[in-house]
């Protein structure tokens, strides 16, 4: 299967049908509760933005999780012109702490590229951002809270709302917008997508912070449809982090990827 | 119950409140750490007590104690953690106490890799520790199961007074998939009148411990143990027979997460018209061997397959009994056999068949 861009199309046109759109700023940061679908969306937000003809950095600062972080679709990545910044040689298939000096570099030159930040999950994830504070400075940034509704200690506007300011409490930083990645993998309905819009809404009224816009997976369900029923914007994703049993590209199953030094 | 996105690991400690465990006691290590962080959240919102040990050694000890004094507790730890415990499994086993451990299993040996593997199958199933015991191990292939599994572990605990494991692996502790949990009614743990520790005032005291200096009388506990093993052997052995009720030539054994990679490698191999079928335990202790002999008595030859380097081969060959060969195939370290993968040794191991004939 061709991971290239689909070059029969114009860039206004696939942006169009994925519908991720390039962002304000230049440095964006995604953060998150615990498996709220970060990683998933910045693949998908960078690889859409490349795409489009735009240079994009990702940069994997998940210190929380162990396996199904950014740096497992390097391969990916790097075929469709994204720059991923992940740590090199065997400590990357490790769970400790590791910052390498790019990321420093990232948020204190005023770079062209477009920076996506993959930051780990929860308050212990987010705890990163707080030494990294320094260097940012006075720099502007966007700070991305994804939202699933369908997950535990977030199933709720109360429950939405305490982890967006845990997440700020610990890096020090502000949310500027939530991106709702409402689902429930294969059993993700047009209500699971609503629900999430809506929660992502009744979090904005309480909070100020808007909804920067909501995914839907795009083999699940029909997205003309789905975009009639809501204003909010919707971008298409594509599921990358596939165990091996759905693979049929071993290089691209998890943890496959992991194990291939090639890369 | 709606179902909700849930990692392994949380979904265990979600099914581990829903089945009334009030107490967990455990050590940090990768790749299961999200279960112990899910329960210090959880159970004192339930009335529970979660503690951080300072050791697997103390987890063991003080696992030991809360059974003793029959309440529901259980606690989870990765491949060097479950060694580390593995003297206080002994006792626990000798005591004849009712506690759950999960095991999440990570590449080894030594310190190794936190990547998932199966590389623990025999120490769960025959080399635990010193001492003639056993555990029940019931081995889980996706978030749902082990959540099912999980609930099922604290019954089997109780019900045959012995420590029970869940063996996963770092994959299913890690993935995330949609689950929900049935109802379970709860009640306190079953069981435990006649022995537990809840204080003797009005009642002759009694000892939970594992020490029998009298020879005499530790023979007779040992084989009373090993009749309870029988019981369990014949009523808890659990499996699952995948494509096998079409004529197939080739048996592929697996349990856990692999089984599903043999699954989608079966549905290739059809389309290419190769006829294979999958046995999978459920009980890796104790073995569903009887079944897994009818299984492999309809195939010409069997493949099995494995995340580590053929640990559960043994009782495969001895479910064949010399009748059929017995291939294997298997990657660690964290690699896991891809579909194509098994696909060849389907193909390597039918040739193997051919030439046979």
């Amino acid at each position: 299967m061709s991971r290239q861009p689909n070059n029969s199309l114009s860039d206004e046109q696939s942006m169009d049908i994925n519908g991720f759109r390039p962002p304000e700023k230049r440095l964006n940061i995604v953060v998150g509760a615990f498996g709220s679908g970060k990683t998933e969306v910045s693949v998908n937000w960078a690889i859409s933005l490349a795409r489009q003809g735009l240079a994009v950095k990702l940069a994997d600062l998940d210190i929380a999780n162990p396996y199904f972080r950014s740096r497992e679709a390097q391969q990916l990545l790097r075929e469709n012109g994204v720059v991923p910044i992940i740590p090199t040689g065997e400590v990357q298939f490790s769970d400790l702490p590791v910052l390498i000096p790019q990321i420093k570099g990232l948020m204190q030159h005023s770079e062209k590229s477009i920076a996506i930040l993959d930051v780990g999950g929860d308050e212990q994830g987010a705890r990163i951002l707080a030494s990294l504070r320094n260097a940012l400075g006075a720099r502007e940034y966007s700070l991305f809270q994804v939202i699933n509704s369908r997950r535990p200690f977030t199933d709720t506007v109360d429950g939405c709302v305490e982890m967006i300011r845990n997440i700020e409490r610990v890096s020090g930083l502000n949310v500027t917008a939530t991106i709702v990645n409402s689902h429930l993998m294969e059993y993700t309905t047009k209500e699971i997508i609503l629900e999430g819009m809506e929660m992502g809404e009744a979090v904005s009224q309480r909070t100020g912070i808007p909804v920067a816009f909501a995914t839907v997976m795009g083999d699940a369900l029909d997205v003309t449809k789905l975009r009639k029923c809501s204003s909010c914007h919707i971008a298409v994703m594509q599921r990358n982090m596939l165990p091996p049993w759905l693979s049929k590209n071993a290089q691209n199953s998890w943890p496959l990827a992991a194990g291939d030094r090639r890369g | 119950m709606a179902k909700i996105l849930m990692k392994g690991n949380e979904a265990i400690g979600e099914a581990a409140i829903k089945a009334g465990c009030l107490y967990f006691f455990g050590y940090p290590i990768t790749p299961q750490n999200e279960l112990p962080e899910y329960l210090s959240k959880r159970l004192p919102q339930v009335g529970g007590r979660y503690i951080q040990t300072e050791s697997e050694v103390a987890t063991s000890n003080m696992i030991f104690g809360a059974a003793g004094v029959g309440v529901r507790v259980m606690t989870s730890s990765s491949s060097p953690g479950i060694s580390l415990m593995s003297e206080g499994l002994s006792y626990l086993a000798g005591a004849d106490l009712p506690v759950v451990i999960v095991n999440m299993m990570r590449a080894g040996p030594g310190l190794a890799g936190i990547l998932p593997a199966q590389s623990d199958y025999a120490h769960a199933t025959r080399g635990t520790a010193h001492g003639d015991f056993q555990l029940l191990v019931l081995a889980p292939s996706s978030v749902q199961e082990a959540v099912d599994l999980t609930m099922l572990c604290f019954e089997l605990a109780e019900k045959y007074r012995m420590p029970v494991m869940l063996l996963g692996d770092g994959m299913i502790g890690q993935m995330m998939e949609p689950v929900e949990f049935p109802p379970m009614e709860v009640g306190p743990p079953m069981n435990a009148d006649d022995w537990a520790l809840t204080g003797c005032k009005g009642r002759a005291p009694r000892l939970v411990s594992s020490l029998f200096l009298d020879p005499v009388e530790l023979n007779a506990k040992n084989h009373e143990r090993f009749e309870k093993y029988k019981v369990v052997a014949q009523n808890e052995t659990r499996f699952e027979l995948y494509n096998c009720d079409e004529p197939y030539d080739i048996l592929i054994t697996a349990f856990g997460v692999m089984s599903r990679v043999c699954k989608s490698a079966i549905t290739e191999l059809k389309k290419q018209g190769v006829r294979v079928g999958l046995f999978r335990p459920i009980t890796v202790k104790p073995y569903p061997s009887e079944a897994l002999s009818s299984a492999i008595l309809k195939a010409r030859r069997v493949l099995d397959v494995e995340m580590n380097m053929g640990q559960m081969l043994v009782d495969v060959q001895l479910a064949a009994n010399g009748q059929r060969e017995v291939d294997f195939m298997g990657k660690c370290g964290g690699l896991t056999p891809s579909i194509e993968d098994v696909v060849e040794a389907v193909y390597a191991s039918l040739a193997k068949a051919e030439a046979a004939v």
